[in-house]
């Protein structure tokens, strides 16, 4: 008697036309699985960080080469006060000294004299390396500590006599060669954490051997490690 | 091979597999982690600091008549903080509640942020914003319609500070414009200095020196909370009591200043002038007074009358009337309490009398003022270190003459509408403090017009709900404030004014000060709001009325008047804030001690009796009714601006819960009325009536029950708006005949317990 059939098997199916349709559906499971496995890396490494980040640029291009060339080195515009506050970008302040008129042909200076200089608007430039509200930061702390002077290589009474002096070598050892750009990078920023991306790093692994490449909590830990021989307290950068 | 379900199914879970291996071996969900938790940390609400330059300013705070030096920090344009200013001689670094709120009511919610044309019924809140030239044109049309008609007269100006070129403006607007009607607070440093008139012959206002002292008497004197200059009298009852002085304070109940002095004297309110004249008694007859003094004084030995017969001096009657034992009876003491306060007083070296009741800023009763600047004098203490000094009066460079045409000379002519400086009142220069009922009694119907700057009269005067029916009916009212208090809020038209930070302002000698200290605070940042300074507003209204009474007004802005007004002190207030310098005024050839107990000294007056009875408190007195007197605090504050949010906050559960508002009543008193603590009851007096919960306290005397000042608003924001019960409301004007100013110290009240409904 014939019976209904089942995956097409009858009682004349051989053994090896039964084996055949039972592994069939592994191999549309190892072509999904190539499939996935393919997009979410791709997914993960390329479209990822392109999504991550948004790309903004500085309201002003901003030549470091030309303005050291004129002004000096770092130390000339990114200052310190008699109280050791660190200036930071400076303040619209500073620029004036020299720009109270436009001294050249350049497009970037007729901006900052119109847009900025003469409604008394402060700049309002995109920071690559601010560290979250929650860090602590001295930089008189770092710039002025004999540890990090030697670490970039600098001589004794290499700054000068003035407090507030100090060698660019200092700012370079974790800022990177900043001051020979004629150019100001783009700034990306990460479009969750509001932060820049060189932060986290550019690198999505978080592997970085540049202090400028990476600086998160971990990457200033293992150098306060190095140098203070033991692990830092919280508080010193969580206050 | 067939796509099957089960090949479909396997396609799908081999998808998922191998995105999970891949997502897993991506960035992705670690770097999403780590930016999830960043990204909760920066949630809108989280408060962050905008970093920025920091500088740090010294200005003067202006939120009370003390005149502190304020030091704010600024980052970049905003102001982050403000303290004290280090060394500064009227506070030292110190700073009470308000001052120290100076950002929040800077920055505050209630702040009023630009013109504002009232479209609803008056206290409805409902306001339509408009230009300042809108608000400015309105209110010179009204004005100049009032001119029109002949009414010029029939405006007027309620201000909370008389001395400074702001309120001068508007003195000089109402002059030009053509009325008298410029009405001020009267202080009870005010009617110290017309007792230092009367008795020394001199113009000069009092400065207690009480950190050079060894005894201080303060007859109920807050000196810790909020006695003239408020954080100069807490320096100074420290140093006082560093140098090994002591504090005696007379007050019914146990307030900061009673608990922090070394007696307490729990005299029963009212009776202050008699205890001060049963202590004269003791140094008279315990020859424990200056001989020098007395041999130099009039009026102070009995002597024949202008008809022969023997009229008593000041030794007769409290050797005959303030006994010990008198002095008990009337003060509700102890004959030996008094006689020991006096022999303390007596024997020690500096003593020195505190005499304004609370923080000062009610003129009280003249003739009690007397009785207890008699004891200064009978010591020997005027114009001596730890004693009281006559202090020259501070005045500003004249500005010239304002124009005066034909409809403003009609005006002045019709008199003030308070009978200040008539027969009547002939000592008042203003009688703001019972404006309202005097208002009704004016032919032709009071005012038409009400200009209110630095003053908040609908919560603060007296008899509040009578204030507020009797000022709601004049037809137009104009308010210059900062914020939107109940004044404010009963307006047609607000104008905001500059905050002190924002502004140049000049605050004249903290009341009660030994040495001149004017002060000029100044902008320690641009206006924030659409404000100006309230000189500059009455400036533009003058201009817009135009005629003589905008050529009245000829500077280009308001800083040229203040400039002029402020004279040679300009340089030196602009450069370091505050110009301190000695102005003792020599009393006249010997003092006249017959005022403090006779009222011959007033031409023509109407007074007679003894002296030292205090006004009569309406209402009857019988063994039901009980005393409301008013409790001061620092967390709380009276005036054009009303405690902040922080100072709000800080009032204990005892003072204020939710909205209700909790009295102090002595346990005893209590237990008669059937009230325990916590209990429901209602407060009433013959000018209104409250709901309140009872807060048991042994340190008020039985039959008295304690009332804060500067709660119960109708104005403002959910901080203070119709929270706890404004002391005002329940309280009835008792006016001094003499200087015709509410001298009240308490109002008569009933309180029962909470009718519970019948079931």
């Amino acid at each position: 008697m014939n019976e209904p059939e089942h995956d097409g098997i009858t009682d004349e199916t051989t053994e090896s036309q039964v084996k055949r349709a039972d592994r069939s559906w592994v191999v549309f499971a190892i072509a999904g699985l190539a499939v996935g496995l393919a997009a979410s890396l791709a997914v993960g490494w390329a479209a990822f960080p392109k999504l991550l980040y948004s790309e903004l640029r500085q309201p002003l291009d901003f030549n470091h080469k030309l303005h050291v060339e004129q002004v000096g080195d770092c130390s000339g515009c990114h200052s310190f006060d008699g109280e050791g506050r660190f200036s930071g970008i400076p303040g619209l302040d500073n620029c004036v000294q020299c720009h109270s008129e436009i001294l050249g042909t350049d497009p970037n200076e007729a901006n900052l004299v119109a847009d900025y200089i003469t409604p008394s608007k402060p700049i309002p430039w995109l920071v690559y390396s601010r560290q979250p509200q929650c860090a602590f930061f001295s930089h008189s702390a770092h710039v002025f500590s004999e540890k990090m002077q030697k670490m970039a290589g600098m001589k004794p009474g290499e700054a000068g006599e003035d407090p507030g002096a100090y060698s660019p070598a200092v700012c370079v050892n974790c800022h990177g060669k900043h001051g020979e750009t004629e150019h100001s990078r783009p700034f990306y920023r990460n479009r969750i954490t509001g932060e820049s991306r060189d932060i986290y790093g550019k690198n999505l692994t978080g592997f970085a051997d540049r202090p400028w490449d990476r600086m998160k909590m971990d990457t200033c830990a293992d150098c306060h490690a190095k140098v203070k021989n033991e692990k830092e307290a919280c508080f010193v950068c969580h206050k | 091979m067939k796509l099957s379900r089960r090949n479909f199914l396997a396609i799908g879970a081999g998808v998922a597999a191998g995105g999970a291996v891949g997502t897993m071996l991506s960035p992705l969900p670690w770097k999403l982690t780590d930016d999830l938790s960043i990204w909760t940390q920066n949630w809108p609400g989280t408060p962050t600091v905008a970093g920025g330059v920091e500088t740090a300013l010294d200005t003067v705070c202006r939120l009370c008549t003390g005149s502190c030096g304020l030091r704010v920090r600024k980052i970049d344009e905003r102001l982050a903080g403000v303290a004290g200013t280090p060394g500064h001689p009227v506070n030292d670094g110190g700073l009470c509640p308000l001052g120290a709120s100076a950002l929040a009511l800077l920055y505050g919610p209630t702040r009023i942020t630009g013109p504002l044309v009232n479209t609803g019924k008056r206290g409805e809140g409902k306001w339509k914003a408009v230009t300042w030239k809108e608000a400015v044109d309105l209110t010179a049309k009204k004005l100049s319609g009032l001119r029109a008609k002949g009414d010029a007269h029939k405006a007027g100006v309620i201000t909370g500070q008389r001395l400074n070129p702001a309120s001068r403006m508007f003195e000089r607007f109402l002059q030009a414009f053509g009325s008298m009607n410029v009405f001020f607070p009267v202080t009870s440093f005010d009617t110290y200095a017309k007792a230092i008139k009367y008795m020394h012959g001199v113009e000069a206002q009092p400065g207690f020196d009480i950190e050079n002292s060894d005894f201080v008497l303060s007859f109920g004197s807050d000196l810790l909370e909020g006695f003239g200059s408020p954080v100069a009298s807490i320096k100074a009852v420290s140093a006082l009591r560093d140098r090994g002085g002591a504090l005696a304070q007379v007050s019914p109940r146990l307030s900061n200043t009673a608990a922090k002095a070394d007696r307490w004297i729990a005299a029963k309110p009212g009776s202050e002038a008699a205890l001060a004249l049963g202590i004269a008694h003791v140094l008279v007859k315990e020859k424990l007074a200056d001989p020098g003094v007395i041999a130099a004084a009039r009026g102070f030995l009995d002597a024949a009358g202008p008809d022969g017969k023997p009229v008593k001096g000041f030794s007769g009657i409290v050797l005959s009337d303030y006994t010990p034992e008198k002095t008990a009876k009337l003060t509700g003491l102890t004959a030996k309490a008094v006689t020991e306060l006096a022999r303390a007083f007596g024997k020690a070296e500096k003593p020195l009398a505190v005499w304004g009741r609370g923080r000062g800023d009610g003129a009280g009763l003249l003739s009690e003022c007397m009785a207890v600047h008699s004891l200064n004098i009978l010591k020997g203490r005027v114009n001596a270190q730890g004693g009281l000094f006559l202090r020259r009066e501070d005045s500003l460079a004249g500005w010239s003459a304002p124009f005066l045409d034909q409809a403003a000379i009609k005006g002045l002519s019709k008199g003030r509408a308070d009978f200040a400086g008539s027969r009547r009142f002939p000592l008042a220069e203003s009688v703001l403090s019972n404006l309202p009922a005097l208002l009704t009694e004016t032919r032709g119907g009071g005012l038409s017009a009400l200009l209110v700057v630095d003053s908040d009269p609908f919560h603060d005067l007296p008899d509040s709900n009578k204030a507020r029916e009797v000022l709601g009916k004049i037809p137009f009212i104009a308010s210059f404030a900062t914020h939107l208090n109940d004044t404010a809020m009963m307006s047609d038209v607000v104008f905001p004014a500059n905050f002190f930070l924002e502004d140049w302002q000049y605050a004249p000698t903290p009341p009660g000060s030994v040495k001149r200290q004017v002060s000029l605070s100044k902008p320690v940042v641009s206006p924030v709001f659409n404000s100006k300074p309230a000189g500059q507003a009455i400036m533009e209204i003058a201009k817009a009325v135009g005629g003589t009474v905008g050529q009245s007004f000829a500077w280009t802005n308001f800083s040229a008047a203040l400039a002029q007004a402020l004279g040679n002190d300009m340089e030196a207030l602009k450069n370091d804030g505050h110009v301190s310098a000695d102005a003792i005024v020599e009393p006249g050839v010997g003092v006249d001690f017959s005022p403090a107990v006779t009222h011959r000294f007033i031409p023509g007056s109407l007074v007679l009796g003894p002296t030292h009875k205090s006004p009569d408190l309406p209402g009857k007195a019988d063994e039901d009714t009980l005393l409301v007197v008013p409790v001061e605090s620092l967390r709380l504050a009276v005036g054009p601006l009303a405690a902040s949010s922080f100072m709000v906050k800080a009032l204990s559960d005892t003072v204020l819960k939710k909205n209700g508002l909790w009295v102090e009543v002595n346990p005893e008193t209590a237990k008669k009325l059937g009230l325990a603590e916590g209990s429901d009851a209602e407060l009433s007096t013959s000018k209104g009536s409250a709901s309140v919960m009872i807060h048991l306290a042994n340190g008020i005397m039985p039959g008295v029950v304690g009332v804060p000042r500067g709660l119960g608003h109708k104005g403002y924001d959910a901080f203070l708006d119709n929270r706890g019960v404004n002391y005002s409301a329940l309280a009835t004007p008792a006016i001094d005949p003499v200087t015709g100013q509410d001298a009240a110290y308490g109002v008569r009240a009933i309180l029962s317990p909470w009718p519970v409904a019948e079931v």
